[in-house]
């Protein structure tokens, strides 16, 4: 009977792990998709492309970058095998409290870019810039409140799952920001 | 689970950090609004291997299964060409 039981919560937990595998490709496919367009919107009007991209502030994205990888570097001691449940929990904290300044940080940003989105020429890249990153930007806030959840009770499987997904919108803005601030 | 120790985690964290960095500097590096080619390779470089640790450290990914490992470090490096491409496209006008 024991070992039923102990075959039925490992299948259960592989279940888990495949459906948040799902789940993160069709995110990677969902974010893939709009860098994609970014990319080939920015190769048919090169020159809007650019100046608009002056608009932006890298220094700020860059500051971003280093919240947010911090807060992944959290959510990786958070997630360790051998990590105590006190310190798990305090990295979760952690983790989800860089991810809301994330989210604060970005939305300072968006106040110092918005004046320029209402202009003609830079509609297109302004329309993908604010879809790429506000898509990312409610993933960061929405698992950033689960990360908090998770960490009242952080139970190893819903660890795990959270951290995944938490690095793989580490990996997206990785991504995005070189693409869209940078080159 | 995450199968790094926490100062493997910190060193990571600290070369991505210095990444981080590096990246934003090189692209305060010309004035210019378009980044010269060599640039925008170095800066893609960057992520690639900011991505590359995130997935095998961060996510735990160094021992764990193959085709996930291969496939996630597949992705940026998908965009990160299609953005080289995208540079060397725009540096270099094609037709007359």
């Amino acid at each position: 009977m024991r070992h039923a039981v102990a075959a039925d919560v490992a299948g259960e937990e592989e279940t888990d792990t495949f459906i948040l595998w799902v789940l993160i490709w069709s995110e990677l496919a969902a974010f893939g998709i709009l860098i994609g367009a970014f990319l080939v919107a920015s190769l048919i009007d090169p020159e809007a492309f650019s100046v608009a991209r002056l608009h932006l502030k890298p220094a700020i994205a860059g500051l971003n970058t280093l919240v947010l990888l911090t807060s992944g570097w959290q959510a990786a001691i958070a997630a360790g095998k051998d990590t105590p449940l006190a310190t798990r929990r305090r990295a979760l904290v952690l983790a989800a409290l860089l991810g809301f300044a994330f989210v604060a940080i970005k939305i300072y940003e968006y106040d110092t870019e918005l004046r320029f989105a209402g202009e003609a020429e830079f509609r297109t890249f302004f329309e993908l810039y604010f879809m790429l990153t506000g898509f990312h930007l409610v993933h960061v806030a929405f698992v950033g409140l689960v990360l908090l959840v998770v960490a009242w009770r952080p139970r190893p499987a819903n660890v795990e799952l959270v951290t995944t997904l938490w690095h793989v919108i580490d990996l997206v803005w990785i991504v995005m920001f070189p693409i869209l601030y940078l080159v | 689970m995450s199968d790094s120790g926490p100062t493997q985690l910190k060193k990571t964290c600290m070369s991505l950090v210095v990444m981080v960095l590096a990246g934003v500097l090189l692209s305060r590096w010309t004035a210019e609004p378009v980044v010269p080619l060599v640039l925008a390779a170095a800066l893609l470089a960057l992520a690639v291997l900011k991505a590359r640790l995130v997935v095998l450290d961060f996510l735990g990914l160094r021992a764990g299964p193959r085709a996930l490992r291969i496939g996630l470090l597949a992705w940026p490096v998908l965009f990160a060409l299609a953005a080289a491409t995208k540079a060397l496209i725009a540096a270099v006008p094609l037709g007359g």
